[in-house]
């Protein structure tokens, strides 16, 4: 499995240019608890940060608690863990563990800004595995149930 | 396992009439992303709500002010899911599942609040469990030790 094969396309961003007021209502309006920033190119946006919920909580605390005076340039998390498209998925969940993150942007070969993955998604894909196995060995113990009516 | 032995401890509290910025501070400080919230007058604790770094945000965005001139109780997410610390750990994630919920608290009989449980405890827990059911399938495959000692004799 390739984090582009698991990867969430729709990917919840905001220019670093930005205000912060503006990141908190994207957060709020789309439910998400962090968003990746983006830099220019327009067309094909570089991630340059992660931005949480958590990092603007803790900004307004230390500084002024007015969002939008506040750049989100100084409080994201920079030079964010990116992953590639075709980078193998053990390995990405291994770099994720490295650094501590829940969640990196995902780019192609170009370095553009393709995708997103979460510690959910990978969660997620784990359990629909085991959950596949669990129904091949509750088939299985059925047909043996079977097997053993027809013997008496 | 019981889910009182599972659980996040200690737990944290906020009262409902506290002012935003002092939760959001004790928030930082701990290092925890969620504070229960009681009541100041019930001295059983009894959860009324469950405050968030979202609901911190989401509730300075949705009234238009900062967070020096909100209370707890202002954006804090209400009626939250309490768990029974004697429940079951199915039902616990089970209950948490259908209110789509990351993080319970744990009451006991009369409500009283003693711990909170979260993803982050039930997930390393049921990995336990499945590293040990995958032990079984390991020595199963490499065969019995007794008959591999048979099979060299």
């Amino acid at each position: 499995m390739k984090v582009g094969d698991l990867c969430r396309r729709h990917v919840v961003s905001i220019s670093v240019a930005a205000p912060l007021s503006e990141a908190a209502r994207l957060m709020c309006e789309q439910q998400v608890g962090a968003v990746i920033v983006t830099a220019a190119p327009a067309d094909s946006p570089i991630a340059v940060g992660v931005l949480t919920d958590r990092d603007i909580v803790r900004a307004q605390l230390e500084g002024t608690a007015d969002l939008g005076e506040i750049r989100i340039a100084d409080v994201m998390s920079r030079e964010p863990l990116v992953l590639t498209e075709d980078e193998r998925l053990d390995e990405a969940v291994r770099r994720m563990r490295a650094r501590g993150v829940r969640r990196a942007p995902v780019v192609g070969a170009g370095g553009a800004l393709a995708g997103v993955i979460s510690f959910d998604d990978v969660l997620s894909y784990i359990c629909a595995n085991l959950a596949a196995l669990a129904r091949l060995t509750e088939r299985q113990s059925r047909r043996q149930d079977d097997q053993a009516t027809y013997q008496i | 396992m019981s889910i009182a032995e599972i659980s996040s401890a200690p737990v944290y509290i906020a009262f409902a009439d506290e002012p935003l910025a002092a939760a959001a501070r004790q928030m930082c400080a701990r290092g925890v992303g969620a504070l229960v919230v009681v009541d100041t007058h019930d001295a059983q604790q009894r959860p009324i709500g469950i405050l968030t770094d979202r609901d911190i945000v989401c509730g300075q965005v949705k009234r238009r002010t900062d967070l020096y001139c909100l209370t707890v109780g202002e954006v804090m997410t209400r009626n939250p899911l309490t768990v029974p610390a004697d429940a079951a750990l199915s039902e616990a994630v089970q209950a948490m599942s259908a209110r789509g919920v990351r993080r319970a608290p744990v009451v006991d009989r009369s409500g009283a609040l003693l711990a909170i449980l979260t993803l982050d405890d039930l997930l390393p827990l049921i990995a336990q469990q499945l590293g040990e059911l995958a032990g079984i399938a390991d020595a199963q495959a490499r065969g019995p030790p007794a008959a591999a000692a048979q099979r060299s004799a």
